[in-house]
């Protein structure tokens, strides 16, 4: 008699694999413009002004994306810099101007949250995923810069204040070149983040990078998503800390985070934006969250590119 | 990880580093994740059976350099690199970084986010040979190695090392061993490689070339290759030090004895290796040698205390009589 078989044995080895919370997505988070805080204490006709010029483009997005495709809109209030107004008085003015030039706000988030909200700091989330952007010839043999507090695309951007034709043939002095230009080069600095008043405050440019990314839903705190949408108060307070840090305002919305962003903004915002695609082209995604996408992208039949920057669309107009 | 596309023709070159965590006992799987959370925000995993085992997220290194040859040819290859931590027993530490080389569809190098967007993939720009670049990464000292990789894993190592979780106080020294790999996927009609070299510095060389074989499985087959390799070449010093000082058990005692207290129990092949890949674990087990050496070692570690305990016995015994 045979004894009883013995089946194919598997044993899993690692016990916790990294789990990695998967959130629903639109297809696009429309934001829909942006205004420093003195911008937007000028009264409802300057906010409905805004909206105007904003509703084209928005308009332009629903109708490449129509239902059943997902689009989510969404604003972020400057309540990093300053907080002049508190959300009691903004809040109902900002949805009630968007509404009056015929848009919805579907989610509100304050720009403050991206720098912290309690013990978790988005920003420093980010810096952890910077990959700087490596000049020619780095083999591993110098470790990575010290987090200055700067991000370059480029090598030898410390040069004299004014370079003349003259001194440009001078022996000594060499052209800034940025990594992997291939005949001309656009050199940039970008300050991440200064010490004012002994305490670390973080730039524009790297909390709307933050804002892009989690938009685009690609950030984790030990596997969970984080600033995942609250409903509103009752009663919008009178601190913008009492916010929760995305508000969703439209219940009806699509969800917020989304496979790609589409950031609508004045032309004085391009230079900020610029920074910010570059912090953002200097930013990995934890492997195991782009997988994730990628497999709900392709469940979706969405095509998307593994470049992160490619992602992020701009419009860049002062009414048209 | 490459898809089976990408697969084709690729290489992964690696290096393994392996040595004692600097600290008086083992640790404990919460300190192990302190010391290996090494992206903040990503999760430290761990397994408890057979044995504590715990494996960090993967940092990456930005690189724009010159590629491994052993013919001298001149490549450049852009892409990032991937460094992973591991913690066995709360006791031996290695660091592995590695990256696979895939040929460039553009003869210029991209804008940086496209790198990103492979992690652990460095491209080659113009003319690769896997060939070539293996042999001159993992075959021989004569190539130019050109990209760092051992410094990388190196800074990673230093930089657990270095912690103020740990007491620095080892209770036994062990050099650190090193082991530099280089995988091919062979093609349909090519043989499977395996050549295994060792440098006059005791560095090991490992080219291998298997198909059907996922990167995170060789990953595992590798570092577990290096932890017992590592296991065995330090209780061979222990040993051949006593064997130097022959005739003073005494004073070599306190060091065979660390190697039952610290080492010996580590030793648990194949622990994490995937089963598809055990008969060629067995296979480098016995080209390498391996299990039959540790058993030969380990027999003579016992042999010495057995002896030192008949000598203890009977030793006072005699003096009186």
């Amino acid at each position: 008699m045979n004894g009883p078989e013995v089946p194919r044995l598997e044993v899993e080895v690692l016990t916790a694999k990294p789990r990695v919370e998967k959130v629903p997505r639109s297809h696009v988070s429309v934001e829909l413009g942006h205004l420093y805080m003195e911008d937007l204490v000028r009264g409802q006709e300057s906010l409905r002004r805004h909206f105007a010029r904003i509703k084209p483009w928005a308009d332009f997005v629903r109708s490449r994306y129509a239902p059943p495709l997902r689009v989510s809109t969404c604003f972020l209030v400057d309540d990093y810099f300053s907080a002049i107004a508190t959300p009691k008085e903004l809040v109902p003015e900002l949805i009630e101007a968007a509404e009056a030039e015929g848009l919805v706000i579907d989610y509100l988030a304050r720009e403050s949250a991206c720098a912290s909200v309690g013990e978790l700091s988005p920003a420093e989330l980010v810096m952890a995923k910077v990959i700087p952007d490596p000049p020619p010839g780095t083999n591993g043999r110098r470790p990575p810069a010290q987090q200055s507090g700067w991000l370059t695309n480029s090598q030898g951007m410390n040069r004299p204040e004014a370079v003349t034709e003259a001194m440009t043939r001078l022996p000594n002095w060499t052209p800034p070149r940025q990594n992997g230009a291939q005949s001309h080069s656009i050199c940039m600095d970008v300050q991440l983040w200064d010490n004012a008043g002994g305490r670390r405050r973080w730039s524009c440019a790297l909390l709307a990078a933050v804002w892009q990314l989690l938009r685009l839903g690609v950030l984790r705190c030990e596997g969970e998503a984080i600033l995942r949408p609250d409903d509103p108060p009752g009663e919008y307070p009178d601190r913008w800390d009492d916010l929760p840090p995305v508000v969703r305002l439209n219940e009806r919305a699509q969800p917020f985070f989304a496979f790609g962003t589409m950031t609508v903004l004045e032309t004085r915002f391009a230079e900020v934006e610029a920074a910010v695609r570059m912090i953002l082209s200097q930013v990995v995604v934890d492997p195991v969250v782009s997988v994730q996408i990628a497999d709900q992208a392709a469940a979706q039949g969405i095509e998307l590119p593994n470049d992160l920057v490619r992602r992020v669309s701009h419009v860049f107009s002062d009414g048209i | 990880m490459f898809s089976a596309t990408e697969s084709e023709g690729a290489l992964t070159i690696g290096v393994v580093k392996t040595g004692f965590l600097g600290h008086s006992t083992a640790v404990s799987p919460e300190t192990a994740s302190a010391l290996l959370a090494l992206v903040p925000g990503e999760q430290v995993r761990h397994a408890h059976r057979p044995r504590a085992y715990a494996v960090s997220p993967e940092p990456l290194t930005g690189v724009d350099c010159e590629m491994p040859s052993l013919s001298g040819r001149r490549t450049r290859g852009v892409g990032t690199v991937a460094t992973r931590a591991t913690l066995t027993g709360g006791r031996i530490l290695q660091s592995c970084s590695y990256t696979t080389l895939v040929p460039a569809t553009r003869d210029y190098r991209r804008e940086w986010s496209h790198y990103l967007g492979r992690p652990g993939v460095v491209e080659v720009i113009r003319r690769m040979n896997a060939e070539d670049a293996a042999a001159g990464f993992a075959e021989s000292d004569r190539g130019a190695r050109a990209i760092e990789l051992e410094l990388i894993a190196d800074a990673v190592l230093t930089g657990v090392q270095i912690s103020s979780l740990l007491d620095r106080k080892l209770p036994l020294r062990a050099e650190r061993g090193a082991w530099r790999w280089a995988f091919q996927h062979p093609g349909p009609d090519e043989a499977g490689i395996f050549k295994f070299t060792i440098l006059r510095d005791g560095t090991r060389l490992l080219r291998l070339g298997v198909s059907d074989a996922s990167l995170p499985d060789l990953l595992d087959l590798v570092e577990d290759l290096a932890l017992h390799d590592w296991l065995l070449r330090t209780v061979e010093a222990k040993l051949e030090r006593v064997q130097l000082e022959s005739g003073t058990i005494d004073r070599a005692l306190p060091s065979i004895s660390a190697l039952f207290d610290h080492l010996i129990h580590h030793w648990m092949p194949c622990a994490r290796v995937k089963q598809e890949l055990l008969p060629l674990w067995n296979e480098l087990d016995r080209a390498i040698g391996l299990t039959q050496p540790w058993e030969i070692s380990v027999n003579r570690v016992r042999d010495q205390l057995r002896l030192r305990g008949m000598n203890h016995a009977r030793g006072p015994a005699a003096g009186t009589s």
